[in-house]
């Protein structure tokens, strides 16, 4: 089987600072991989990479099987073939840390934009399916909304219903929830843990332990720019290996 | 002849002269709205070449008076007139005033439309740019879905203030071009009526008048547009609509 994602030594240096040192990882369909690692380790670069938010300097990204075409290595490297890369784009939801909602359009707007707009599909259909997932994140009554007049909570899981709408292959989570108050994490969370449990693919940087334990079929640890440990919950988690590792769970207050 | 009557006369006179105020500004105004985009673009641009020549032009035309600008195009033009305008058949379109000076003004609002509209392109959110980008909108798409909306929202509250200064800006047209005929706006009026009786309350601040209502009008429709393109923002976080302020600059 052609596994759904694909990173091979990427490497990403932002000037002289090397931020990833050969990042190489899989993922199958329906797999959620959690990336942990302390602050500055790189996951959100790693992440940025998959969809060339952040071109990698060196290495490959594949999705699906089909590689994302770049230039030559180096420091100026870009994408070959802009079709491709907004092609590639459209099937991959990334929902960001700032949810960064388009905060102009209505809620409504928001989730039906990229479908509308990037894969031209019919607004009718667009439309039923953008209701149909505002009720699934628990927000239906909020269509007409403007992002500003929701909570912090309220409005990430729009942009998890923005992602969903494109009918990703992959959905992406850069610390969906660092940026709210606790008591609204839950209900964000509540939604992740939906998604993992229908069997979506996922890509999710966090730095909840608990919550990585709960979703996760493969946990990644990685340690300035490079994987230092990656396996099940129970590797992980269980049977920690590397010292860094079992460091940074005391740290982040796992027994 | 009681006050009203004379006033309600020079109303009267004032309004066909109006009509050349308003169209300096609304042919101008467009016009260089459209360029200034692009050229707002073009300083914000990556490219080190496109992104000079902007800044230049915006320098340029920022950093000297209009009412030189209004002589130093009549001067060119004239320059070009003998070898240029009047053998191609066009000097009665080029000379003309109702031609130099739209040119003018189109010229110079571009400018100053140009580096408000940078610096509101500035302050379009990077995280709605990167969303729009991640979802594989393509830069025009970007452009529509995120940077235009943005921008024109930040811009507008000193845009509308472009376009009063714009419109006062009129009066200088036929200061530096030569008049012709009948075609003679609000100032020019006001002048051929103040020396006719040398009536030192009664003309200019007709004229002056006229400038104020209109000036007014812009205000009132360019803040309808601004609420409606606030409408999204949450009632306390709603500056105000831009308003007529006293004390704006006139020359410039
Ligand atoms: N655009 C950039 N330009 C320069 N340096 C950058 C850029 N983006 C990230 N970095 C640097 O790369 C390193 C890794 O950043 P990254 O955001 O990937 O870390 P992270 O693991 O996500 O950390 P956190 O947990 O704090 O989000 C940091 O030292 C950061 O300063
Ligand atoms: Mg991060």
């Amino acid at each position: 089987m052609v596994p759904i994602l694909e990173l091979r030594n990427v490497h990403k240096s932002f000037g002289a600072l090397e931020v990833l040192k050969g990042v190489t990882l899989e993922a199958m369909r329906g797999d959620v991989v959690t990336l942990i690692g302390s602050s500055g380790s790189g996951k959100s670069t790693l992440l940025r990479c998959i969809n060339m938010l952040e071109i990698p300097t060196q290495g490959a990204v594949a999705i699906d099987g089909e590689e994302i075409a770049l230039s030559p290595e180096g420091p100026d490297r870009h994408p070959l073939d802009s079709h491709q890369l907004r092609h590639i784009r459209s099937e991959l939801g990334m929902v960001f840390q700032q949810f960064n909602l388009w905060s102009h359009m209505t809620i409504l707007e928001n989730v039906m934009e990229a479908p509308l707009k990037v894969q031209k599909r019919k607004p009718e259909e667009v439309r039923t399916q953008a209701q149909e997932l505002l009720e699934k994140v628990g927000i239906g009554d909020k269509a007409d909304a403007f992002p500003a007049q929701l909570s912090g909570g309220q409005q990430q899981r729009a942009a998890i219903a923005r992602a969903l709408c494109i009918n990703p292959k992959i959905m992406l989570f850069d610390e969906p929830t660092s940026a709210l108050d606790p008591e609204l994490e839950v209900e964000v969370l509540g939604v992740i843990k939906m998604l993992a449990d229908e069997g979506r693919t996922m890509i999710l940087v966090t730095h909840d332990m608990k919550f990585a334990r709960e979703v996760s079929d493969k946990v990644v640890f990685l340690h300035l720019g490079k994987i230092e440990e990656e396996g099940t919950v129970d590797e992980v988690f269980g049977a920690t290996k590397s010292d860094r590792l079992r460091q940074f769970l005391g740290a982040a207050g796992h027994a | 002849m009681g006050l009203l009557e004379a006033i309600w006369t020079d109303i009267q006179l004032l309004a066909f002269p109006a009509l050349f105020n308003i169209y300096f500004a609304a042919s101008s105004l467009p016009i260089g709205f459209g360029l200034a985009v692009l050229l707002a673009l073009g300083k914000n641009s990556r490219n080190p070449v496109v992104s000079r020549l902007s800044s230049a032009y915006i320098y340029a035309f920022r950093g000297s008076p209009l009412f030189i600008q209004f002589f130093m195009f009549y001067s060119i033009m004239l320059a070009l007139n003998p070898i240029w305008w009047r053998p191609m058949g066009i000097a009665w379109f080029a000379m003309s005033p109702l031609f130099i000076g739209p040119l003018a003004l189109v010229m110079n609002t571009t400018a100053y439309t140009a580096e408000i509209f940078y610096g509101a392109l500035r302050t379009v959110p990077k995280g709605e740019l990167e969303a729009a980008r991640a979802f594989g909108m393509s830069r025009l798409q970007v452009f529509r879905t995120v940077t235009w909306p943005n921008m024109i929202r930040v811009a507008w509250p000193a845009y509308t203030n472009e376009v009063t200064f714009l419109f006062h800006a009129t009066a200088l047209v036929y200061f530096t071009l030569p008049v012709i005929g009948n075609q003679k706006d609000i100032m020019n009026k006001a002048t051929e009526l103040f020396e006719r009786d040398f009536n030192v309350f009664l003309h200019f601040s007709v004229a002056g008048l006229y400038f104020l209502v209109i000036t007014m009008a812009i205000f009132f429709v360019f803040g309808l547009v601004y609420a409606r393109m606030m409408r999204h923002m949450p009632k306390e976080r709603q500056p105000h609509r831009p308003r007529l302020r006293f004390g704006p600059k006139y020359i410039r």
